[in-house]
């Protein structure tokens, strides 16, 4: 009887620290990053094709990070595999010549897709002539721990899917054909565990 | 075989029993000739899945250039899951554009698999197998019913004949749906679990969650309330084999779909919310209108679900399996949502298990005077499986 329920509790314990290791995300771990996007852009999905996608040094407010600058209605998505316990951050705002120019803003909006499957992972409009508190770089950080790492599934494993992240802008309301001060940069897009 | 001579008084009630037979047998050849009306050379059977002209274009592949019937406006859910069952690992993406929502539309995949199986995977097969599949399990039922009831009396074949012409029942197989092959393989079941063979059941109940998600139900059926240890742990073993199949195809789904999978279209409710609207919507409107008015096999229906429903609350039989089933099946009526109370409501349907349990505890009411008020009452709803069915001599009076 007590080697049973020893053996039991074993069990439970396993299970436990089983659960606490392929669960938790972002919180409280040092992230190291992984793969650069910036550095890989040659091989990412560029549309308007044929349009200009430069990558420079952007500083504002006095604060400098690599850039890439896209047009106002944009996609570039990456097709890579994930790290176990996977984030993905990257800083989002307007070019400072956009801050005084009159406009609705521009819809970021990051996504992950795979398969037969399109997800949006997070969205935001920046509007720096609107909203003086857009007038910055904004970090935007997202747990992709649900899309990497081991799972308990027998059909669901993220670690051989090949994902596609995507990065979007478009006109800050749905359906507007203000393109004034359309001027977005994505920073440092970077995948982290 | 002959009878002895001192037998001969007795004589007349068994051959009076016998001739119960007749009713069961006319019924099936009133159903096959109701049936053989939907039949075309050109397109076979293929009304009966009720494809839409409005997805005529979205077909897959597949099957875009067989022969189809097709019906005005958008068709029926049949006409998606024989889809499916042309492709029944769900490999190929493109098949979701042709389903209305796929997430929601490939959980219940057992009937396609059948399908794809019986039709050895040839698509114009498929689409054969998959409309009469229905009337191939109401046959099946109809025998295995005689179970429960034996057509020797007047009690018993009214019974049959309620369970087999209800109105969830007929719908089913008029329109190629998945809820009377469902309910078959629950009474295959319940039929195992009164033979004391509660292993067997609980496999035939894990199959039937593929067919549709509340088919699942049938847990309620396999708990038996046995307080044994051994008992107990038989009996969590066994429900976690009911839900063992459903729960490796929600997982495979789940590497398709991911969190879309969990699309629910707002089928539950809070308690009641929706039935008490449908009967505000309803009652107006008949009592305006009588007989002619538009919702009056909405209100048959919602009388027949109504005591269904009422007699299995009012009168526990907790031993008997058949209750289990209905009780868990009328609670789930309680929270149905607008979708399943809406136009001629579609709950019909799902709750045939609960209308199979009324119909067999119903023998339990001894009164003729309760007994078969209480048959009408509780199978009113045959009436719009007839005129659903367009059954031979009931167009002029339904």
């Amino acid at each position: 009887m007590r080697v049973t329920a020893k053996a039991v509790s074993a069990v439970i314990v396993l299970i436990a620290a089983a659960a606490m290791c392929s669960c938790g995300g972002a919180d409280n771990r040092t992230l190291t990053p992984v793969v650069d996007l910036l550095d890989t852009l040659d091989q990412a999905e560029r549309r308007p094709f044929g349009a200009p996608f430069d990558v420079a040094p952007v500083t504002l407010r006095g604060e400098t990070h690599r850039a890439l600058a896209t047009p106002g209605a944009s996609r570039v998505t990456w097709d890579l595999h994930l790290p176990d316990r996977a984030v993905f951050q990257v800083l989002v705002a307007l070019k400072e010549d956009a801050w005084t120019t009159e406009g609705d803003g521009v819809y970021f909006r990051i996504s992950i897709a795979e398969g037969r499957t399109q997800e949006d992972l997070l969205a935001r409009v920046v509007n720096p002539y609107g909203q003086s508190d857009d007038r910055r770089w904004i970090p935007l950080t997202v747990d992709l721990g649900a899309h990497s790492g081991f799972k308990w599934s027998l059909f669901y494993h993220p670690r051989r899917l090949l994902w596609r992240i995507g990065l979007h802008t478009n006109a800050g309301v749905p359906g507007s054909v203000d393109t004034r001060g359309d001027m977005p940069l994505w920073a440092e897009p970077r995948i982290l565990r | 075989m002959n009878p002895p001579a001192d037998a001969s008084s007795g004589a007349r009630p068994v051959w009076r029993a016998r001739a119960w037979w007749i009713v069961p047998a006319l019924c099936v050849v009133w159903l096959l000739s109701a049936v053989w009306q939907f039949h075309d050379p050109h397109t076979g059977f293929s009304n009966l899945i009720v494809f839409g002209e409005r997805n005529k274009t979205r077909l897959v592949p597949a099957i875009r250039d067989l022969p189809l019937f097709f019906h005005p406006g958008g068709g029926y859910d049949g006409q998606f899951y024989v889809q499916i069952a042309t492709d029944p690992l769900l490999r190929d993406p493109e098949l979701d554009r042709s389903l209305d929502l796929a997430p929601h539309r490939v959980r219940r995949i057992l009937f396609s698999w059948t399908a794809w199986a019986a039709g050895f995977g040839k698509p114009a097969r498929i689409v054969a197998v998959y409309a009469l599949q229905n009337v191939v399990c109401w046959l099946i039922l109809g025998w295995l019913s005689f179970r429960w009831f034996p057509p020797n009396s007047a009690r018993n074949a009214a019974r049959w004949v309620a369970t087999m012409f209800a109105g969830g029942l007929l719908w089913s197989v008029r329109d190629a749906l998945l809820d009377g092959p469902s309910l078959l393989l629950m009474a295959i079941g319940v039929l195992a679990l009164e033979r004391g063979r509660s292993w067997v059941s609980a496999i035939i109940f894990g199959i039937s969650g593929l067919g549709r998600e509340t088919n699942i139900l049938a847990v309620a059926a396999q708990w038996q309330f046995i307080w044994t240890w051994r008992g107990i742990v038989r009996q969590v073993l066994q429900i976690a084999l009911i839900a063992l199949p459903l729960l490796i195809w929600f997982d495979y789904l789940y590497s398709l779909y991911r969190s879309s999978l969990f699309t629910t279209g707002h089928v539950m409710a809070g308690p009641l919310e929706w039935f008490l609207w449908r009967w505000r919507q309803v009652l107006p409107d008949v009592i305006a209108e009588g007989w002619h008015a538009s919702s009056r096999f909405s209100l048959l229906i919602l009388v027949s679900m109504s005591v269904q429903a009422l007699f299995l609350f009012a009168r526990p039989r907790w031993k008997d399996p058949w209750w289990r089933l209905g009780f868990a099946y009328a609670v789930l009526m309680v929270f149905f949502g607008r979708p399943l109370w809406e136009a001629d409501p579609g709950g019909l349907r799902v709750v045939l298990p609960m209308t199979m349990a009324f119909n067999v505890l119903i023998g339990q009411v001894e009164r003729p005077g309760l007994f078969w008020p209480l048959v009408v009452l509780g199978n009113l709803s045959v009436l719009f499986g007839l005129h659903l069915m367009q059954f031979p001599g009931t167009a002029a009076w339904l």
